[in-house]
């Protein structure tokens, strides 16, 4: 149960008692027990005013502000009405409206949780491959055509090991006959997918080969290799933040889920049948 | 007269004096210039490889896009560009083959953000009644969201958008501001200098009356210059649908921010002759002095080859080029409200636009049409592919489905684009020397790019007036390249005497991909009536096919198997170079010079979904086509 270690079972602790307290804070008139009164006090009264100045850039006057109250009035009974008959289920509007601000949430307390860096280097040791660097070859190549014989291979990779140039008829002129140190899949995207993986098992210094490419069969002299490496933390703890906000905000998610989820019994129709 | 004479000669040889003491001996001087560097990596001022992008893509932050049903956001986009796998918006895993080196990301800037918001129901959509009635038809699904997409482009092209919700997500509005951040904050977390590269920009949507005028821009700069600015619209009272409205927003643009910023159009095709006039405007206007330097200043690119249809030639216009006839959508407008005649079509191609280009340059001393070329997608998914094998299509309700081929991508009572014409196609590539936002908008600048219709074919091409047979055999084409003449995009200076200009031309085909046909120079010029004149030459080629009496070499033939969807490079080379000197050259005539080279034929994309799903193909569908690359071109302009 990775979910109950530290810290995500903080914040599900944490998420817990913001769900606690919006509970508590709800205004009377949202509460469905209280049905007979509508009561609009000096708060709401405020608070109508406030959002008519925000859009019209002035306080409301005498008459507006009762238009408004009324407005208010109107609307609340006709949701407890509309209530009452149950109006608001199967909804689909209103439904994913209060599912969203659950959502809502969950995701405002994962987005406010600052890990301490030991968390982080655990997220970044689990997750590895996604900060690695590339490895990177330095190389230099001769092209020998689509399918050279046995002899023309060994024969041009003894003159090259020998120090001497080897010139070929049909050599191509837009390949890079040498690539600084490069990316691998960088190189790949040069040569066709997998041509860099030669290079990689290649010996540095001399000349080595064939090497199948995309156009077919090469001598080459890998002058560095430079493997791959993960970062220290300091270097993308940015990053490494990111992506752990983003992971912390879906394990609470599910967590939070889950743990509601336990307090209903669900009854589903089985639909792994054979018509499936 | 003696003393005249030694004073003049004072004179002459006085500057040198003044350096006499570091003027070093001849000897001496030799050595300083090794004629070979002995690192073979230094002197290498010049690109070394393409840099393969995207100059066009839209995220469900685009109001179609996300009307449509796209869920995925910029981050998802970039991801994908990298080389991420990611689900599409309707469930499938995708991944490219090959990750990108950069793109641009270009979400239409009018309503931009309404539609994640009306996916979630937002309460600043909702409270609007015909707000509340397409959230309603979007949750439906099916063909019910269906209508409601098609709803709200209408409204949008109708411009009768309720006005609380074009008030609410237009420039002044928080929203508006909000997704700008976010379009311009996640490109920021993606660029990643030297690995790749990836640029803020807008796609700024003007589409009169459905005549396409679609420009996308791409910004040189990062954060701190972007958020200074909101992107334009073209929905009144909030922007113009006149490009002048654009122009004026990039000049403020580079004015209050220090930064830099370029505009590209794209399908012409759909403009019915608007995209490139020669007298009027579509909004009134005339072609004159002020049109062309603007056009000329903030238009250097042209986007010539997208998933709605290809844009370098039609047949109509070039009847003696038999591979003008590829990809071409010519049926009308973007939503053929008004067909297409055949007068239109000279405004809408880019090679007529080149020629134009010079009969302008003609009249006003500026040539507003000499722009490089480039590929893009314009695919609304936040999915940049364009390989036949890979394509997620134009929008999220034609990814890969048994039935996508039987969606038009537009039918009307006028005329139809059945859906099996989309276009899998294409992507920019850039001769850059860093993969840097700097090193890629410099390129676009000095139209240093070229486009393909997907395949990552390798292109070079070098205009000079001193290039030989014996340069083809060279192992460091780049260095003579760059050494002895101008790179694609580049003007070719006029010289003295009677030579012709030759050129240096070498293509290679996509490692993973077919081999060769041919390599083509096309030549477009003004002749001395006046008359614009355009021709193809064959100029290399495979399998030593021997050329007709007229230049022309016969078809490479085709291997494709259309019941497995495959084909052989057992026809065409992986190589092509030659150098090749202009027999038909006139020093007194404007002319431009562009390459296109030539796949052999394999197959369209939906042979795949033939293959992979069984999905049934109209009687009369293309099954096989050759991909092509196209050069930016080189001009000539005689001396005075």
């Amino acid at each position: 149960m990775r979910i109950l270690k530290e810290p995500l079972f903080h914040f599900f602790l944490i998420g817990a008692a913001i769900f606690v307290w919006f509970h508590i804070i709800a205004p009377d008139g949202e509460a469905v027990e209280n049905l007979e009164t509508i009561r609009v006090d000096e708060a709401d009264v405020a608070r109508l005013a406030d959002q008519f100045e925000a859009r019209w850039k002035r306080r409301p006057s005498e008459a507006e502000l009762q238009a408004l109250v009324d407005a208010s009035i109107r609307e609340e009974v006709l949701v407890r009405e509309a209530r009452k008959l149950g109006l608001d289920r199967g909804d689909s509007v209103i439904r994913s409206r209060l599912s969203q601000k659950m959502d809502f949430l969950t995701e405002a307390i994962a987005t406010s949780v600052v890990p301490e860096d030991e968390e982080l280097e655990a997220f970044l040791n689990r997750n590895p491959a996604r900060y690695a660097t590339s490895d990177k070859v330095a190389f230099t190549q001769i092209f020998l055509g689509e399918e050279p014989s046995e002899a023309q291979i060994t024969t041009a990779l003894n003159t090259l090991n020998a120090g001497q140039d080897v010139t070929v008829s049909n050599s191509s002129i837009l390949l890079p006959a040498s690539m600084p140190l490069t990316a691998t899949r960088v190189i790949d995207s040069v040569f066709g997918a997998g041509f860099s993986k030669g290079l990689a098992e290649a010996q540095t210094g001399p000349w080595t080969g064939p090497i199948q490419s995309g156009y077919g069969v090469h001598l080459v002299q890998v002058l560095a290799f430079e493997p791959s490496r993960t970062p220290p933390l300091s270097e993308i703890r940015s990053d490494v933040l990111r992506d752990w906000r983003r992971a912390a905000s879906e394990d609470l998610a599910q967590a939070q889920f889950e743990s509601l989820v336990e307090n209903y019994e669900i009854e589903s129709p089985d639909l792994s049948g054979p018509d499936k | 007269m003696y003393r005249v004479s030694a004073f003049a000669f004072a004179l002459v040889i006085a500057p040198a004096s003044a350096f006499s003491d570091a003027v070093p001996s001849e000897e001496a001087a030799e050595g300083l210039f090794l004629e070979q560097p002995y690192s073979p990596y230094a002197q290498r001022s010049f690109p070394e490889r393409p840099l393969w992008g995207d100059t066009h893509l839209h995220t469900g932050l685009s109001l179609d896009a996300g009307a449509f049903g796209n869920t995925l956001l910029p981050d998802d986009a970039w991801r994908f560009a990298k080389g991420e796998q990611v689900i599409s918006s309707t469930g499938q895993p995708v991944r490219l083959a090959r990750p990108l080196d950069w793109m641009v990301l270009t979400d239409h800037t009018d309503l931009m953000g309404f539609a994640p918001d009306l996916q979630a129901g937002k309460p600043g959509v909702i409270s609007d009644p015909k707000g509340l009635e397409w959230y309603e038809g979007y949750k439906a699904g099916g063909e019910e969201a269906g209508k409601t997409a098609f709803d709200i482009i209408t409204n949008f092209s109708q411009m009768t958008l309720p006005e609380i919700l074009l008030e609410s997500y237009s420039p002044g509005a928080d929203a508006f501001a909000f997704t700008w951040e976010h379009i311009v904050l996640a490109a920021e977390r993606h660029n990643d200098p030297g690995n790749f590269t990836a640029f803020i920009g807008f796609e700024w949507t003007s589409v009169p009356k459905g005549f396409n005028l679609h420009r996308n821009v791409m910004l040189r700069d990062g954060p701190i210059r972007a958020l200074q600015m909101v992107p334009p619209v073209t929905q009144p009272p909030y922007g113009d649908t006149d490009p002048k409205s654009l122009y004026a927003w990039l000049e403020e643009y580079q004015e209050k921010t220090g930064g830099r910023a370029v505009a590209f159009a794209h399908n012409g095709n759909l403009s019915n002759g608007w995209m490139f006039p020669t007298e009027d405007t579509y909004h009134g206007g005339k072609v004159d002095e002020e049109y062309v330097a603007a056009r000329a200043k903030w238009e250097p690119h042209y986007e010539v080859t997208q998933i709605k249809g290809d844009g370098e030639a039609h047949p109509f216009l070039s009847p003696d080029d038999e591979f003008a006839d590829y990809e071409n959508w010519d049926v009308g407008n973007l939503d053929i409200t008004e067909l297409k005649t055949e007068d239109m079509l000279a405004g809408e191609y880019a090679r007529e636009a080149l020629k134009r280009g010079l009969m302008l340059e003609e009249k006003f001393g500026v040539n507003p049409y000499k722009f490089g070329m480039g590929g893009a997608t314009d695919s609304h998914t936040s999915l940049a592919t364009a390989e036949e094998d890979n394509f997620f299509g134009k929008s999220v309700s034609v990814e890969p489905s048994v039935s996508r081929i039987k969606h038009p991508f537009i039918a009307n009572d006028l005329g139809e684009i059945p859906g099996d014409l989309l276009v899998a196609s294409g992507y920019t590539a850039v001769w850059a020397t860093e993969n840097t936002r700097a090193a890629i908008f410099d390129a676009f600048k000095r139209r240093e790019t070229y486009a393909t219709t997907g395949p990552r074919i390798g292109l070079r091409f070098f205009g000079g007036w001193d290039f030989s047979d014996a340069d083809v055999e060279t192992r460091f084409l780049a260095n003579v390249g760059y050494t002895k003449g101008v790179p694609m995009g580049s003007d070719l200076r006029p010289r003295e005497g009677d030579v012709a200009p030759s050129f240096l031309i070498a293509a290679l085909r996509d490692p993973v991909g077919a081999n060769l046909d041919r390599v083509q120079v096309v030549k477009g010029w003004l002749d001395s009536d006046g008359i614009l004149q355009e021709k193809v030459y064959d100029v290399a080629w495979s399998d030593g096919r021997v050329a007709d009496e007229n230049g022309k070499v016969p078809a490479v033939g085709n291997t494709v198997d259309v019941e497995t969807a495959s084909w052989a490079n057992t026809i065409g080379t992986a190589e092509l170079v030659t150098v090749w000197s202009d027999p038909d050259f006139d020093p007194d005539a404007r002319a431009f010079y562009y390459v296109r080279a030539i796949e052999i034929p394999t197959p369209r994309w939906i042979l795949y979904d033939k293959l992979r799903f069984g999905a049934e193909l109209p009687q009369d569908a293309v099954l096989t086509h050759q991909e092509r690359a196209y050069s930016s071109p080189i001009w000539y302009t005689p001396a005075d």
